[in-house]
């Protein structure tokens, strides 16, 4: 059993000493500009990505959770503070407020 | 009284100090965040030996290039999130860990070319470790070709993240506390890792090894 181990531990030094000699390599001249090829192309898909839908879409979502609260505290608060909210919403689900609105326009012209 | 010579850039003007003001990585770093793009191009210079001196102990020589330049759009694409905690370097370096870390999840999961084999002449050498006595003789052996390519027969058939931290705590000696922080680990999770992948390393050994020596 231990010769087995010395031969396992062997290899395994083995393994340690190539490994050691891997970290030279040399560097192509053209990296560099590679690098920054890449990097500028990064920075213009960057500048594209603020006007993308996927972008603007995640925004909406990342504060529709805070919107919807804000509606929902001032639902609750125009309940409480203005007795005459509750008809005037009901109102406006039922009725059509946009025709209302073009019928008092034209009866004031 | 003689006048000593100073060193005088292109007006004429005499300066003490002959070196100009190098910037920080930190003034650098500020720079590109502010948009200053074509000022990442001196981090790219000041720490590429680095970079590269990770990579290349990670990942196949003809990858290396690609893999390295990786690292650095990485590196430029989270600049803005880099606190300073740590100096640039280590965070560079943890970068090229992990990015080297993705290299092999993606090579394993786009598995084209197939597992290497041990041919004949891999055996051989095998043997010839295993009854050589001398130092002179088993670093002699370590240089020649099939040293490489059976260490890359054993790595490849490990899981890449357990390869990762096999190179990193075994190999290279790092400390479990430093492995851990440059994969991103906790320690725990970077010491189990690490006992299970050295295991499954012993077992790919023992296979190496064949019958006629594990009987012996």
């Amino acid at each position: 059993m231990k010769a087995r181990n010395d031969r396992i531990e062997k290899l395994e030094d083995a393994f340690k000493a190539i490994h050691g000699r891997e970290g030279t390599v040399s560097i192509s001249p053209d990296w560099d500009a590679r690098v920054m090829r890449a990097v500028r192309w990064q920075a213009r898909q960057a500048v594209g990505k603020l006007f993308d839908f996927e972008v603007l879409s995640n925004l909406v979502w990342r504060f529709a959770g805070a919107t919807c609260l804000v509606a929902l505290l001032l639902t609750a608060y125009s309940m409480v503070f203005d007795p005459g909210m509750p008809t005037e919403v009901a109102r406006a689900f039922f009725e059509d407020p946009l025709a209302m609105d073009l019928a008092s326009f034209l009866e004031a012209v | 009284m003689a006048i000593p010579h100073l060193p005088q850039d292109e007006d004429g003007v005499a300066r003490d100090d002959p070196t100009p003001h190098a910037p920080s990585d930190q003034e650098i770093i500020q720079r590109v965040v502010q948009g200053d793009i074509e000022a990442f191009e001196i981090l790219v210079k000041l720490h590429r030996s680095l970079v590269f001196g990770v990579v290349a102990r990670h990942v196949p020589r003809e990858s290396i290039e690609d893999v390295a330049q990786e690292v650095m759009v990485r590196a430029y694409q989270s600049l803005a999130g880099f606190s300073g905690r740590s100096s640039f370097r280590q965070w560079l370096r943890t970068i090229a860990v992990r990015s080297c870390c993705d290299y092999w999840r993606d090579r394993q999961r786009h598995r084209e070319i197939p597992l290497s084999t041990l041919t004949e002449d891999h055996q051989t050498w095998v043997d010839q470790l295993l009854t050589t006595q001398s130092r002179e003789a088993f670093h002699h052996l370590v240089e020649r070709t099939e040293a490489k390519e059976i260490l890359d027969y054993a790595l490849e058939r490990i899981a890449p993240e357990d390869r990762l931290v096999l190179s990193l705590v075994h190999v290279e000696g790092l400390p479990v506390k430093e492995a851990a922080e440059l994969l991103g680990w906790s320690v725990i999770k970077t010491k189990v890792k690490a006992h299970r992948a050295r295991r499954e390393m012993r077992k790919i050994i023992v296979k190496l090894i064949g019958e006629r020596w594990s009987t012996s």
